[in-house]
């Protein structure tokens, strides 16, 4: 059979122009995919090394609330318990006195107890090393490619600021094994002794937890008996468990990039149905003669897939390369922004992992092959008949518009259902996402018809024959241009779609922000210790911040982490005055009745994401360590974490779990005009105090939104990498057609119609066919909205917001469709333009 | 007389913008092997489809088509398809010839579907090449040629493979005079070299001059019609 596929690539050859398209749609389908996906992972992949080289090969850690586990703890297991493989940690952040924002992960260990748990101990170049880390106050190791960009050399002292307090760290050596190898995860770490971290924060007698190894079998069941009967209650003992950590926090970023990128794959798979259809419809006559003379309908189509798989090969290969191009492009807006959303700070290298290769390599063929065997099989049940004539297909095509529309309500109706019955599932919501796409899009063809068949009657009586003509070239071609006007439809809707939800979302934090800052100056130590909680604004300080004149009244604030059944929770321990409580945005719950229970009793307030993830409601109850039981007084909105927090008032918090200090402290001027003066007083304040940082209520607001424009600016991207693959499939459509007409074209020249009337006639229908693919595609971009905000935002993060409306993103949506069409359309028009009549019709 | 096509009591409608339209109501005839028969008629009156039939590229509504002995109602689309490769050669009005395939890529392709190696389809390909006096014009694709040329590459690929029975659908109907009585006499020499069968629909006299029957078909009967003397 290999001249029948040499027939189909030579006629891939010969029109090179679609060919080209074809390859350019798979490779930029196959390169968002890949791209999102390599640079995800790379972003990643730094903090997923720190965690487990951290975590080491403990099984089981102890840890407590925010002031930590005695040590005298550690003591008394290795003594009276008998334990021998057990380590105690502190591992707390520290910021630079020289680079504002840049942090270091200190990570205090023992180094008598290390061995048996991590290898962080190989940056000793003799035994005098080892006794200056040991006994030298404030020594630490660190990466040599740190050192080295920071022009740091053994013996050369870090400055760092440490709960506003400035101290020097000596580097005594480097860590760098062929182990960690260029690890970017090393980058930002000093390890310390634990004797000099818990001074370095002032941390006397206490760790951030103990780590243990325990056998496996039998022998490790009775050791947790024993070490369970043996712990104070205030310990939360439990197994390290190694899935979880950021992998799972950004999970729900990650699954949608990862849909955006599949959809630009899905257009990019149109891009392909559409060349292989198009070429099949033109070869109508051709396959019939070869069916005529013995070839097989199997033939055929095996040939059509060849084809489809060589512009598959050829276009993944592109796309594989232009994909790890676009994800170095990308690691920066992706590592930025799980490192804003999450707190961590993660290295900037690209790592190619031979998996995604193959999953985009996949794909590729995989859409490619699947959108080919559509046309294959049509190119299979082409009858031998001598003449299928054009009028035929087009027939066909007309009929079939009923068939496809009624298959596609019923996908939007499986789209529907599916979300009612898939519980919190992302995943299945995308799934219904896709259905509802796909099922409008089936539909949207059977519209077009409809509405040209008015247009035609329409336009036919305003401006004649001509104007009829141009309606007649949608109508009359919908076999040819339904695929390209569906790219068109599902990237300009997806566009409308995530710019409502993001407008929409953005709206929603702006609102948000707005009403959770109260205060007008806020005053906070600088950076936050998850585990150590001793840092803490000074108590003078704060005496001298709230007695200044311009000073209304103040708000504290407490951030720790504590046990509870739900794992560690976050909770956000203040003390408001009245007006500050009011303006939490309650969803749940009376918010009059919350600031009594707040004041009174043993309650917190929820934030949104908290409630939805655990299903509570006001009135459940949540224990935290040490037993504490609290009532749900009420559930807020809060965006600012996905994990979602408690508040409570902050004298039970320091009550129950000892610790009154602050971290942050609000100031409320005396009227908003005295904002910038406060800040001025402030700033005049400090120096010989604390080093502790400093906002405006303005300022915050001004940083939250650009953190938020910042996170977006991957869906920005996203988009226009969406758009550019439809623009692709356009122009790829339109060039098949004005192929197709080049002989209606000649006709028309011959019979006394200008170049100028050809440009026009191609322009106007292309400009026509964008805006119908612009309006149609305005109920699809308002219905993804819906879904992006009510179930695949609620289910990705637990986050509620209303939806935004703006009239002008509907009117910029028709406008996008209209001038991408006629971008596309160009470059066929000057062909058609350009082609002489007299050799068409001499070639027909 | 041995039979090689035989059709028998077909009946065959079409169904054309929601109305059927009858073009056989009750049709036999048989072809000897070998035997040379034209087919005439005014235009629509169903002589292509009668082609069709003949070739199982269509099937009748009611009654047999036996081509070779095969009846081809038995046979699904695919064995019609390998029937049509190794027992009958095509020749359209149009060429029909693969554009994206040299001069001599068209002629090996029923070779090679039949199975036989590139390199012998290539040799017998060179020889009816050289037959039809188009050896020099091997690698040139269809476009380049004259229809003149074109239809000598059609007839040569459609008699190629030795099949026993030739249908041949207007062959000089593209053709000026002259070109057409070339094109023909190539035909009628190529079909008897090869001992083969042609069922030949045509308007031309000079198509029916070489033939041996001539059958017309009128108002859905088939008639035979009388020799000129």
């Amino acid at each position: 059979m290999q001249l029948i596929h040499l027939a189909g690539l030579r006629y891939l050859q010969r029109h090179l122009w679609l060919t080209i398209l074809a390859i350019v749609g798979v490779a930029l389908g196959v390169a968002v995919v890949v791209s999102i996906d390599l640079a995800n992972q790379s972003a990643l992949k730094s903090f997923e090394q720190a965690s487990s080289a951290l975590q080491g090969r403990a099984t089981h850690r102890i840890s407590a609330g925010p002031m930590g586990v005695d040590e005298q703890l550690f003591r008394d297991l290795r003594i009276k318990l008998g334990l021998r493989t057990l380590a105690p940690v502190i591992e707390a952040y520290a910021t630079s006195r020289d680079d504002a924002g840049v942090r270091f992960h200190v990570f205090g260990v023992d180094s008598l107890s290390e061995g048996e748990f991590r290898d962080l101990g190989s940056g000793f170049n003799s035994g005098d090393d080892f006794n200056e880390f040991l006994t030298e106050p404030f020594s630490a190791l660190m990466s040599k490619t740190t050192a080295q960009r920071r022009g740091l050399n053994k013996g050369d002292k870090l400055w760092l600021n440490v709960n506003g307090a400035h101290v020097a760290v000596t580097i005594i050596g480097f860590i760098e094994n062929a182990e960690h190898g260029q690890a970017t995860w090393l980058e930002q770490l000093l390890v310390m002794d634990i004797a000099s971290a818990q001074e370095l924060f002032s941390f006397y007698g206490r760790l951030s937890r103990i780590e243990l190894i325990l056998p496996e079998g039998e022998e490790r069941q009775a050791l947790l008996s024993q070490i369970e009967e043996f712990l104070p209650d205030d310990v939360a003992f439990h197994e390290v468990d190694r899935n979880a950590g950021l992998t799972q926090l950004t999970s729900a970023f990650r699954t949608n990039l990862t849909a955006m990128s599949l959809l630009a794959l899905l257009v990019g798979g149109f891009i392909i149905y559409n060349s292989i259809a198009f070429s099949v419809i033109q070869r109508r006559s051709l396959f019939a003669s070869l069916r005529a003379i013995g070839v097989t309908g199997k033939e055929i189509a095996g040939s059509v897939l060849v084809e489809a798989l060589v512009l598959a090969m050829i276009g993944t290969v592109f796309g594989l390369v232009l994909g790890v191009l676009l994800a170095n492009g990308l690691l920066g807006l992706v590592g930025r922004t799980v490192s804003e959303l999450y707190g961590a700070g993660g290295g900037q290298q690209l790592h190619v992992d031979s998996l995604l290769i193959i999953k985009g390599t996949l794909l590729g063929l995989g859409i490619s092959l699947l959108a080919a065997f559509l046309p294959a099989r049509e190119a299979m049940n082409t009858l031998p008949r001598l003449a299928l004539q054009y009028s035929a297909a087009e027939e066909k095509t007309r009929a079939y518009l009923s068939y496809w529309a009624a298959v596609g309500v019923g996908s939007m109706l499986a789209a529907l259902l599916l979300i009612l019955l898939s519980g919190k599932s992302l995943v299945l919501s995308f799934v219904a996402l896709f259905l509802w796409v796909i099922g409008y899009v089936l539909i949207a063809p059977q519209l077009i018809a409809w509405i040209a068949k008015r247009l035609h009657s329409v336009l036919g009586r305003l401006f004649g024959l001509l104007g009829g003509m141009v309606v007649q070239g949608i109508h009359r071609s919908l076999s040819r241009s339904k695929i390209a006007l569906a790219a068109l439809i599902i990237a300009v809707a997806t566009t409308l779609g995530v710019t409502m939800m993001i407008d929409s979302f953005r709206s929603a934090v702006t609102d948000w922000i707005g009403h959770s800052l109260q205060a007008n100056v806020y005053v906070s130590v600088p950076g936050h210790n998850k585990q150590i909680k001793f840092s803490a604004l000074d108590i003078h300080l704060v005496q001298q911040l709230e007695e200044m004149a311009l000073v209304r009244t103040t708000s504290e604030g407490r951030r720790a982490w504590i046990e509870s059944e739900y794992g560690e929770v976050e909770v956000l321990a203040i003390n408001v005055p009245r007006e500050g409580f009011m303006s939490f945005h309650v969803l749940q719950g009376d918010i009059e009745q919350a600031w009594q229970d707040f004041q009174h009793s043993d309650s917190v307030m929820i934030s949104e994401s908290f409630a939805y993830r655990h299903q509570l409601n006001v009135g459940d109850g949540i224990t935290l360590s040490g037993g504490h039981h609290m009532q749900v007084s009420a559930v807020f909105r809060d965006y600012a974490t996905e994990q979602g927090k408690l508040v409570m008032q902050r004298d039970r918090y320091a009550r129950y779990w000892q610790d009154d200090g602050i971290d942050t402290l609000g100031l409320y001027a005396l009227s908003d005009h005295d904002e910038m003066p406060l800040m001025r007083d402030v700033e005049a304040l400090l120096p010989g105090h604390q080093a502790v940082s400093v906002s405006s209520r303005t300022s915050i607001q001004e940083n939250t939104i650009s953190v938020f424009d910042r996170t977006f600016a991957i869906t920005d991207v996203l988009r226009l990498l969406t758009l550019i693959v439809a623009i692709v499939g356009i122009l790829s459509a339109l060039m098949a057609l004005q192929l197709e007409r080049a002989r209606e074209f000649a006709l028309l020249r011959s019979t006394g119609m200008t170049i100028k009337q050809v440009w026009t006639l191609v322009i106007v229908e292309t400009g026509l066919m964008g805006g119908l693919a612009g309006v149609l595609a305005i109920p699809l971009g308002l219905s993804i909205s819906m879904m992006l905000i009510y179930v695949i935002n609620r289910r990705s993060f637990g986050w509620s917001m209303e939806p935004l409306l703006d009239p002008l993103q509907l009117l910029s949506a028709v406008l996008l469709a209209v001038v991408a069409a006629l971008a596309a359309a160009i470059y066929p028009a000057y062909r058609m333009s350009k082609t002489s009549p007299a050799l068409v019709l001499r070639g027909e | 007389m041995n039979t090689l096509v035989s059709i028998q009591g077909i009946a065959k409608s079409y169904s054309q913008a929601g109305r059927q339209q009858t073009i056989y109501h009750d049709v036999s005839v048989d072809i000897a092997a070998a035997q040379k028969v034209a087919l005439v008629g005014r235009s629509g009156s169903g002589k292509t489809t009668l082609l069709n039939l003949v070739s199982g590229i269509d099937l009748p509504d009611r009654g047999q088509v036996i081509v070779n002995g095969v009846d081809l109602g038995t046979l699904n689309e695919t064995q019609r398809s390998l029937f049509r490769r190794h027992h009958i050669g095509f020749v359209f009005q149009f060429f029909n010839l693969i554009p994206t395939l040299t001069v001599i890529e068209n002629l090996r392709l029923p070779l090679e579907l039949k199975g036989e190696s590139s390199a012998q389809a290539a040799s017998q390909a060179l020889n009816l090449l050289d037959r039809v006096g188009l050896l020099e014009r091997q690698t040139c694709f269809p476009d380049a040629l004259s229809g003149g040329e074109q239809q000598r590459v059609a007839l040569a690929r459609a008699l190629i493979h030795r099949p026993p029975l030739v249908l041949a659908d207007e062959p000089t109907g593209n053709l000026d005079a002259d070109t057409g009585a070339l094109v023909l006499a190539l035909l009628n020499e190529l079909v008897e070299e090869n001992c083969a069968t042609l069922l030949m629909v045509t308007h031309s006299a000079d198509a029916t001059a070489i033939v041996e029957r001539t059958l017309e078909i009128q108002a859905g009967e088939l008639t035979e019609k009388p020799r000129a003397a």
